[in-house]
């Protein structure tokens, strides 16, 4: 088992990823222009929730562009960077380089694997906030993933676009804001069993550490204030 | 069947359905009526050759070869495989008349003034001997025969003709001296023999794959004429009509008749009664229940019903299975006792007699039937036909089909070990398993043919990016692998050495094998190899492997055996450099850094290679759970 992967270096590191929760998040196929989804399939569930692997097909030829997608949602982000070393501990390459250059800000942390002959990034991991992501070129040829990660990685950590926000049943913004004292935790929202068919739920807050226990998301300050928490939810039919 | 060759207007015809392994066959002279011996159930039959009309005369005989009958007398004698010749009748009564031991094939009476001799060969002794049916005297003729089976006497009773499984031959032996001489060669499995009716050829059964009848005519030199082809699966006896315008052929599930001037009609009457429900699966019974894992559901019961469903069962290897079998009332049903038997792929299950009773729906009580033989002792995914049929016992009558269905049976070779202990087993795991293990007849034997057939599947290919595990790591995604093994996506072409590890030994486990998933780690240096789905040599992610994980055997040790679907090693004597022999470590031990096994075969020595690469199978032994 390799022992480089630093998961306390990762948590030094960690700033926005603290402030993002991202509850119920799926692909539903239309994310990847020229890009087919040909199946999400339930992996192993645990407290966080189910983990998913969406299968894209390239249009062109099904069998040599093959991305696979996997999204484990968790109930903080040290449980997803949790996921991301123990899948670092599943590669047989040993010492899997961060990300750098373009990368560097891809996720929270990111780790970037290149085919050995091509060089293109054909295998790139990273969390972002509660969600462990890993993006694989798994067709018979090693394409560059990197597009895929860099979309999945903008739609968990930024505002719906105005457009999708606008329509109705529009995904919805509600900003809460909460009186807090240095420290104290409050529940954001309630959340509700995940569905497929169920809303996507995104929410960031300026500063502290978003996290889930059960059915609940809670916020925790680390500054005395109010604080105005961003609540995003979309609909599977808004995307 | 009705088979037709244009040239002589020749017709194989069916007389009598539904035998257990029919061998000798005996012929009145008048041509009217016939008896034979079905091998496997022990009986002894008479048919009215013109209507097929059955009727069972003896039972409890122990593995029937030949009939040979006295008409004169009425006395019908049988030899048994197991050594024995007995007397079966007239009436009731059965005695042993001799017991000369050596399987005992044909029978040839000879009639003397005064004597009455009863010649036979023994296929397992190679010898040729006459029995004094007055005194039970036995006198060897000759010795040495190569598994002698069909024998006939000349008019003269100066020869004895016998054929010769191991020669393929026909063999001339001179009853005063016991000279033996070939006469020809080249026969296809010869079984039984009968002469022609001028006495001056033989015809002479070939047995699969020939499934046909020759005549050997006895000239200088000796020639050979086929007389008919495509005979029912494995002809034993041949009896002819005085003049030989019918053939009797007694094959394994059949009794034919070759005609040459139109066959005879056999009116068979409409059945009585269908198969209309097969349960392979019962409780206390020796099946091993099975699952839909895509519906997950198991497998209903019972397996077959007729135009509902045809579902696969699954056994142990060498298994003696039954099933339990309803019947559906047909309007031909008339009451009374049936023989009911199947005949099949796998010998067929033991006719037995039965009163059926059916309720106001039509459908009788499941009524149990053993399989004739145990199950072959290997892995299997075997499609085993059984056709039903059924006649009146009561009364002499005609044999008929009452239904038939192919069903699918996998055979593993021990009761499934985890993850398929928790897990009932799947029919499609099966399916893939039994296919890549079919034949295997040890659990080491069964395990490489599994990692050979995943290795080889073309179906998936090591990820070198950066060697992920794709199909789980707390769990195994065997659903998902099936789907790509079977030509569907999956999830993607990629796997690395825990996919692998994970294919190889939840397959070889299913089929009764038991093998771990665990590791060797960490971060050791590698020599050359081939990973799967690649075809050249290479040193993957610049030399190094964080882990390495293989299906592996006991405890996981170095002392234990592994097999590694996921890469070909150098298997000669130097590893570290070329040229290398491609070798998929099949049952290859573990091993240590002093002597070439799988390790440094996998590592180059060192303190960077071998040392590094260490079990840890207290930390990473399992069987992961499958999804």
């Amino acid at each position: 088992m390799n022992t480089q992967y630093n998961s306390q270096e990762w948590a030094a590191e960690t700033t926005r990823g603290r402030h993002l929760f991202n509850y119920n998040f799926r692909l539903l196929g239309r994310e990847f222009k020229v890009w087919q989804l040909r199946k999400a399939e339930p992996m192993q569930e645990d407290a966080g929730g189910t983990e998913y692997v969406y299968l894209w097909q390239g249009q062109r030829d099904h069998e040599r562009e093959m991305v696979r997608v996997t999204v484990k949602e968790q109930t903080s982000w040290r449980l997803a960077q949790k996921r991301l070393r123990e899948q670092l501990n599943n590669c047989m390459r040993p010492d899997i380089p961060r990300g750098t250059g373009e990368y560097a800000s891809l996720g929270d942390i990111s780790f970037v694997s290149r085919d050995p002959q091509t060089g293109v990034p054909g295998a790139i991991f990273f969390t972002r906030g509660n969600v462990f992501l890993s993006v694989d070129s798994v067709g018979e040829g090693n394409i560059d993933v990197s597009e895929f990660a860099i979309t999945l990685d903008r739609a968990l950590s930024e505002p719906p676009a105005r457009s999708a926000r606008q329509k109705r049943p529009a995904g919805k913004h509600t900003a809460k804001m909460l009186k807090l004292k240095m420290g104290e935790s409050r529940v954001v929202t309630k959340l509700q069993k995940p569905a497929p068919d169920g809303p996507w739920l995104k929410v960031i807050a300026p500063d502290g550490e978003l996290s889930r226990r059960g059915d609940a998301l809670s916020f925790t300050s680390l500054q005395a204030g109010e604080k105005a928490i961003d609540i995003y939810v979309t609909n599977p039919g808004d995307r | 069947m009705v088979k037709r060759k244009r040239e002589r207007l020749m017709q194989i015809t069916d007389v009598v359905l539904g035998l257990a392994a029919g061998v000798g066959i005996d012929l009145s002279s008048d041509g009217k009526t016939a008896y034979y011996v079905e091998w496997s159930i022990g009986e002894l039959a008479k048919v009215e050759v013109a209507t097929g009309l059955v009727k069972t005369v003896k039972t409890g005989l122990t593995y029937p070869q030949d009939v040979e009958v006295d008409w004169a007398t009425g006395e019908i004698f049988v030899s048994e495989r197991t050594g024995a010749v007995v007397q079966a009748g007239p009436g009731e009564r059965t005695a042993k008349i001799v017991e000369p031991g050596g399987a005992p094939h044909q029978l040839a009476l000879v009639k003397e003034p005064g004597k009455r001799y009863l010649y036979t060969v023994c296929f397992d002794s190679g010898r040729l001997i006459r029995i004094n049916l007055a005194t039970k005297a036995i006198k060897t003729i000759t010795t040495g025969l190569g598994h002698p089976i069909g024998l006939v006497i000349d008019a003269a009773h100066k020869y004895a003709y016998v054929t010769e499984q191991d020669k393929s031959a026909l063999t001339r032996i001179e009853l005063a001296s016991g000279n033996a001489k070939k006469l020809f060669s080249g026969l296809a499995s010869p079984f039984f023999l009968a002469w022609t009716k001028n006495g001056k050829g033989i015809f002479c059964v070939q047995r699969d794959p020939a499934n046909s009848l020759v005549q050997l005519n006895l000239g200088t030199p000796v020639t050979s004429t086929s007389i008919a082809t495509g005979l029912a699966w494995r002809p034993s006896g041949v009896a002819p009509s005085g003049d030989n315008k019918l053939i009797y052929i007694c094959a394994d599930q059949r009794l034919q008749v070759i005609s040459f001037n139109g066959p005879p009609v056999i009116k068979r009457p409409p059945p009585p009664f269908e198969v209309y429900s097969v349960q392979f699966n019962y409780r206390d019974g020796p099946a091993i229940p099975l699952k839909n894992h895509l519906t997950g559901t198991s497998i209903p019961l019972p397996e077959y019903v007729k135009s509902v469903r045809n579902e696969p069962s699954a056994y142990v290897s060498g298994a003696l299975p039954h099933v339990k079998v309803v019947f559906r009332k047909l309007p031909g049903f008339s009451g009374g006792t049936y023989a009911i038997g199947a005949t099949g792929s796998l010998g067929g299950v033991h006719r037995k007699n039965v009163s059926l009773v059916f309720n106001a729906s039509g459908l009788s009580n499941a009524i149990d039937f053993e399989f004739m033989w145990p199950l072959p002792n290997t892995v299997e995914r075997l499609k085993v036909l059984l056709e039903w049929n059924t006649r009146k016992t009561a009364v002499p009558s005609v044999p008929v089909v009452c239904g038939a269905a192919t069903h699918k049976l996998f055979l593993v070779l021990a009761k499934p070990t985890a993850p398929w202990v928790a897990e009932t087993p799947w029919v499609a795991a099966l399916e893939l398993a039994c296919g890549w293990a079919a034949g295997a007849a040890t659990s080491d034997v069964a395990a490489s043919l599994i990692t050979e057939r995943y290795n080889g599947s073309g179906k998936v290919s090591y990820d070198t990016v950066s060697g992920s595990t794709f199909y789980g790591f707390s769990q195994y995604n065997l659903t998902q692998m099936l789907d790509r093994l079977n030509g569907g996506p999956g999830l993607g072409g990629k796997v690395n050495c825990t996919d692998s590890a994970n294919t190889v030994s939840t397959l070889a486990n299913l089929v009764g094998c038991d093998l771990w998933q665990s590791r060797m780690e960490s971060g050791f240096q590698l020599n050359e190899m081939i990973a799967i789905g690649y075809n050249s040599w290479a040193v993957p992610f610049s030399g190094s492997f964080n882990y390495h994980e293989v299906a592996w055997k006991g405890a996981c040790t170095q002392n234990d055996n592994i097999f590694d679907g996921c890469l070909k090693v150098d298997g000669d004597a130097d590893p570290t450099s070329a040229p290398h022999t491609p070798l998929l470590p099949t049952n290859m031990l573990f091993g240590d850094c002093s002597a070439i096994n799988y390790r440094l075969r996998l590592c180059p020595p060192g303190a960077n290679g071998c040392a590094q690469c260490v079990p840890n199978p207290g930390m990473t032994r399992k069987r992961r759970p499958i999804i």
